[in-house]
């Protein structure tokens, strides 16, 4: 089984189809540091044992990779919401790694900005 | 066209403003609110034509509150567009009367095409299993006065209550509670008002 993909350019092709190429730029650009944010928090509820708090944080994010044709984080995303009680440290160690390429991918294909 | 987003997610909130700008030629007002509350105060003096709804959101801890806001949101049509979308969910928004279910996690041009068919009047229920079934939500959905009742016996009303707080008769009442029942599916006053009163929760089950 492969891995999914980081980016889904027919996705995003269809959103700019959808919204308009400004709009699609300036929800990725958002994406960035709300996605960074999200994670963080995910984090930061997990250690603390806030299931719930988690829960949502990694929620918003599986919506919005869902939204911008994000396929890896969308994977990772609902995985982590899937278990937020085990409280698994792993999950944001994980969430962050597939972020991190997601947003270097995104800079690659110069979707955004270097970050 | 006059629209509320209600939704905590500030990305969510743009991507669905996006769409709808795209949507239409003339431009709506589109007014957002990021909790329950805030909408719930701007419905009680601003009437709109459309209301996106969140589930997962500060201040709404039960499906109670979207029976409650379909009540007062007027001629407004509800949609409820949620991450959270299982099929038992998507029954119960469409019984509260609501005129969409549309998941998050669908590709965007679904959630364009779905939010252009609640603009258009009409009912989208995405999350139901099988077909999408405009025809069955509005005979299936509870008329609004089935909805006050509901409302009341949630409160844990007796029949002879809710029939003096509406100015009807008792056994008009317990007959909108049979056919409340009957729509529910469920055989018993207690587990209509448990339905209501759960929280919508992410999902613990990859599905």
């Amino acid at each position: 089984m492969t891995d999914p993909l980081l980016v889904d350019l027919d996705a995003l092709a269809v959103l700019r189809t959808e919204i308009g190429p400004g709009p699609v730029q300036e929800l990725l650009e958002f994406f960035v540091s709300d996605a960074r944010r999200l994670v963080r928090d995910f984090a930061t509820h997990t250690e603390a044992g806030q299931g719930k708090a988690a829960a949502k944080a990694v929620h918003n994010l599986k919506s919005s990779s869902a939204l911008l044709g994000l396929p890896a984080l969308f994977a990772a995303a609902r995985a982590a919401e899937a278990r937020p009680f085990e409280q698994d440290p792993r999950s944001a160690g994980e969430l962050r790694r597939v972020l991190d390429e997601t947003i270097g991918r995104l800079s690659d294909l110069k979707l955004i900005a270097a970050p | 066209m006059h629209i509320l987003i209600v939704d905590d997610h500030p990305l969510f909130r743009m991507g669905l403003r996006a769409i709808i700008s795209a949507s239409t030629e003339a431009q709506p007002a589109v007014v957002e609110c990021d909790n329950f509350d805030c909408a719930q105060r701007l419905l009680e003096k601003t009437s709109f034509d459309l209301i996106l709804l969140d589930l997962l959101m500060p201040g709404l801890a039960t499906l109670e509150e979207v029976f409650n806001l379909v009540a007062m949101s007027g001629r407004a049509a509800v949609a409820v567009v949620s991450g959270v979308a299982t099929p038992d969910i998507a029954e119960m928004v469409r019984l509260s009367g609501a005129a969409a279910f549309i998941p998050k996690t669908l590709p965007p041009e679904e959630i364009g095409s779905a939010l252009r068919t609640v603009m258009r009047g009409e009912q989208v229920f995405c999350g139901m299993p099988g077909a999408a079934n405009a025809a069955k939500g509005e005979d299936a959905a509870l008329t609004p006065m089935q909805r006050k009742v509901m409302l009341l016996l949630s409160k844990g009303k007796s029949n002879k209550e809710i029939a003096n707080e509406l100015q009807l008769s008792a056994n008009t009442i317990k007959v909108h509670v049979t056919k409340i029942l009957k729509k529910f599916g469920v055989s018993s006053r207690a587990q209509a008002i448990a339905a209501i009163r759960r929280a919508p929760q992410p999902e613990t089950v990859d599905d």
